[in-house]
């Protein structure tokens, strides 16, 4: 059993979160929208096992967020890559987020209408391929 | 132990291949029990419309078992291997996780001996698979569009092809340009409703399991068939060993159930439909009196020419919204310009092609890994993402990694699975010529990208986990001392019993290999029925 994250592990892990994500003119901060909370839950409870990257990501020594993040990718950039996926999967699972980078999720769309496949496919498209000549090699005894 | 009464045809592993045989046997009136370790899966349980879907995906629903540990997985040893094999066990088998594309072998790939002066000829050849690859297109579900060049000609598939969408026009756009070949890939995903199968809403999460009920997984397709015609699915079934007789003969297998009680099954046809890892692990088990080095064995080639396709993707970004998020994955697009063999390019065979879209957030950022970080987060996460989402797709290559009798599976000397039972090992080295393979793809694919009028192009140039297909370790062939089966599957050693999975292919091909699977499995099957009809 992983031990779960302590609050000061949060807190820590809530400013390098900010680091990488700050508010911008279009986008809100991984601190406005709570990502290193419920939405980080979510990550965990998915995957448990996510944890070790983000304690080792939370308890490097540099003061500043950003260099803490810089440290560790520097000295063990796998287990970077690990926690700031972690981190990148909480900020965008807010549906603000999600609604401001234009990403429905991976919704349903509907059937797909009769004309469909027809209209993405114009005949002006595929004719090069229709008269090309056959490019397979036959089976030499058939 | 209990005996159960004797089936006609006892088949080991409800996946792709068991499943149509099985089906087809029921159909014709034969008793056949099938043994599978684990059990149904639910709808309910596919996690496509949780948030928390890339996480999922990476976890409990993960394609690797080793990560996965769903109680019906067993682990493999994948620390000498530069490829991890993938699969799913359950009813329905990997065709719960597959992503349904649907490509044929071409018939140069059943030659390669002879054309290339590498590897083998298969025994089979493409004509003799044809007719079985467009019956069993009929029950699967297939999607496509006749009349692709890179094929001998064929009649139309049973359900027009799915819309290429906008990233497959953008691509094929490119690849006009180009003078390159692609063409709407087929996919065993229903365009419209067929039999049991819904239409796809292409949600882009095939690879989790269809919530929709559009992706055509045997569970869906082929099992409710098979059990209203009589066959007997026993699930929880973990086989450990396929007994003999005092001839040499096969009469059934052992199998554990959930509760830790051994049982035996008995039939006078014992078939393997446990894939290209479960078949040789199950194989090598067998020893016996007659079978000392393993059942089927004396070719010593049991668990021997692993094929694993290496993969090899570069990721396009455009300026323009293509919605490159949505599904289905699947696939629009097939290229098969460099499939066939060019010794100028300085290896032999080829790769094919397909287009991916990239469903949800995560692997956007992925595909920057190991980039400054400046590049990335800070002042610039929120501009990459903008460029990116919506925006990003991939153009991915499948090698042909033509087999090697060093690439194995074996019985690991330690490691066990949930009921005692040795693991098996994996032993996979990526052959030099497959690298230059892989190099070549990306340099292609780069431009394709660019010539479709990409802005920014990102790889991945290596990527160990992909072993979806698990190949060649059963292979067959006309000489027994250089194969283990028939063209029709049969055992050169015990002629009751059959491999028909994914183990009998005798060069892996770059094709995504389970309608060749299948129609060898109905070839089977055939086989078998006109054989006990002779008889
Ligand atoms: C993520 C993913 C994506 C894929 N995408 C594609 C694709 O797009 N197109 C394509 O063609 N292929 C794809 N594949 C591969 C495809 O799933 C396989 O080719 C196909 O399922 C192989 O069929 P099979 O009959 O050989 O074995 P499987 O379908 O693997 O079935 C083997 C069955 O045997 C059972 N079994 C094994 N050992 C035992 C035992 N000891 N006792 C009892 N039961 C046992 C297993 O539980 C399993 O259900 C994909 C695979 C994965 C994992
Ligand atoms: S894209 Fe289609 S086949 Fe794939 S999961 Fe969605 S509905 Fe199912």
């Amino acid at each position: 059993m992983t031990e779960p994250l302590t609050d000061a592990e949060r807190m820590r892990l809530a400013a390098i979160a900010v680091a990488l994500f700050p508010a911008s003119a279009t986008m809100p901060s991984a601190a406005d929208t709570g990502a290193t909370g419920k939405w980080l839950d979510r990550v965990l409870a998915a995957d448990p096992l996510r944890t070790t990257a983000l304690r080792a990501l939370a308890g490097r020594s540099e003061t500043d967020p950003w260099a803490a993040a810089e440290g560790l990718f520097r000295d063990d950039p796998a287990t970077f890559e690990d926690a700031s996926d972690s981190l990148v999967m909480a900020y965008y699972m807010h549906p603000g987020v999600r609604k401001r980078i234009g990403y429905p999720g991976q919704k349903g769309q509907g059937p797909i209408a009769p004309d469909e496949a027809e209209h993405y496919l114009p005949d002006e498209l595929i004719a090069p391929m229709r008269s090309r000549a056959p490019l397979y090699v036959p089976t030499p005894d058939a | 132990m209990p005996e159960a009464e004797v089936a006609d045809v006892l088949v080991i592993g409800a996946g792709a291949s068991g499943s149509v045989l099985t089906a087809r046997l029921a159909e014709a009136g034969v008793s056949v029990t099938c043994l599978e370790q684990g059990g149904w899966v639910s709808a309910s349980e596919f996690p496509g419309e949780d948030p928390a879907f890339d996480a999922i995906q990476l976890a409990r629903w993960a394609m690797n078992p080793n990560t996965r540990k769903r109680p019906a997985d067993y682990p493999i040893n994948t620390a000498e291997a530069d490829i991890w094999p993938l699969m799913f066990n359950g009813v329905g088998g990997g065709t719960v996780h597959y992503a349904a594309m649907w490509p044929r072998l071409v018939p140069s790939d059943f030659r390669v001996r002879t054309l290339d002066g590498v590897a083998d000829d298969w025994p089979i050849s493409y004509e003799d698979l044809e007719p079985f690859y467009e019956r069993v297109q009929e029950r699967w579900g297939v999607s496509g569009m006749a009349g692709d060049p890179a094929y001998p000609p064929m009649p139309e598939y049973p359900m027009p092809a799915l819309p290429i969408g906008l990233i497959g026009q953008r691509a094929a756009a490119g690849m006009n340009r180009l003078g390159w070949h692609w063409w709407p890939h087929p996919n065993a995903i229903a365009s419209r409703a067929h039999g049991r199968l819904a239409p796809c809403e292409r949600r882009g999460v095939c690879q989790t399991g269809c919530i929709a009920g559009a992706k055509s997984s045997t569970d869906i397709t082929y099992w409710p068939d098979a059990i209203r015609d009589g066959a007997r699915l026993i699930t929880g079934a973990r086989v450990r060993e396929i007994t003999v007789n005092q001839t040499g003969r096969a009469t059934g297998a052992i199998y554990i159930d959930r509760d830790g009680a051994e049982h035996h099954a008995r039939g006078r046809t014992v078939v393997m439909a446990t894939n290209g890892v479960g078949t040789p692990r199950l194989l090598l088990l067998s020893r016996s009196t007659h079978h000392p080095d393993g059942l089927a064995n004396s070719s010593g080639l049991v668990g021997r020419r692993l094929m694993l396709h290496p993969m090899v993707a570069v990721a396009g970004t455009y300026e323009d919204d293509l919605e490159s998020w949505r599904g289905p994955g699947g696939t629009p697009l097939i290229g098969l310009e460099f499939y066939e063999t060019d010794r100028s390019r300085g290896f032999v065979r080829g790769a094919k092609w397909d287009l991916y879209p990239v469903a949800g957030t995560l692997p956007h950022f992925q595909l920057l890994h190991g980039k400054p970080l400046k590049e990335r987060f800070g002042a610039s996460a929120h501009e990459r993402m903008a460029r990116m989402m919506g925006r990003t797709f991939l153009w991915e290559a499948q090698i042909d990694d033509l087999p090697q009798v060093t690439n194995r599976v074996e019985l690991d000397p330690t490691l066990t699975d949930s009921d005692g039972i040795p693991a098996p090992r994996v032993l996979y080295r990526v052959h030099e010529d497959a690298r230059r393979n892989m190099a070549f793809q990306l340099d292609r694919m780069r431009e394709a990208h660019e010539a479709a009028g990409a802005i920014e192009t990102n790889e991945w140039h290596w990527m160990p986990e992909v072993g979806w297909h698990t190949l060649g370790t059963a292979r067959c062939g006309n000489d027994p001392t250089d194969s283990v089966v028939d063209g029709y599957g049969r055992s050169h050693d015990v002629s009751n019993l059959f491999v028909i999975d994914g183990s009998v292919f005798v060069t892996g091909s770059a094709m995504n290999p389970t309608s060749t699977i299948a129609a060898f499995a109905l070839r089977t099957a055939e086989h078998i029925l006109a054989t006990r009809r002779d008889s």
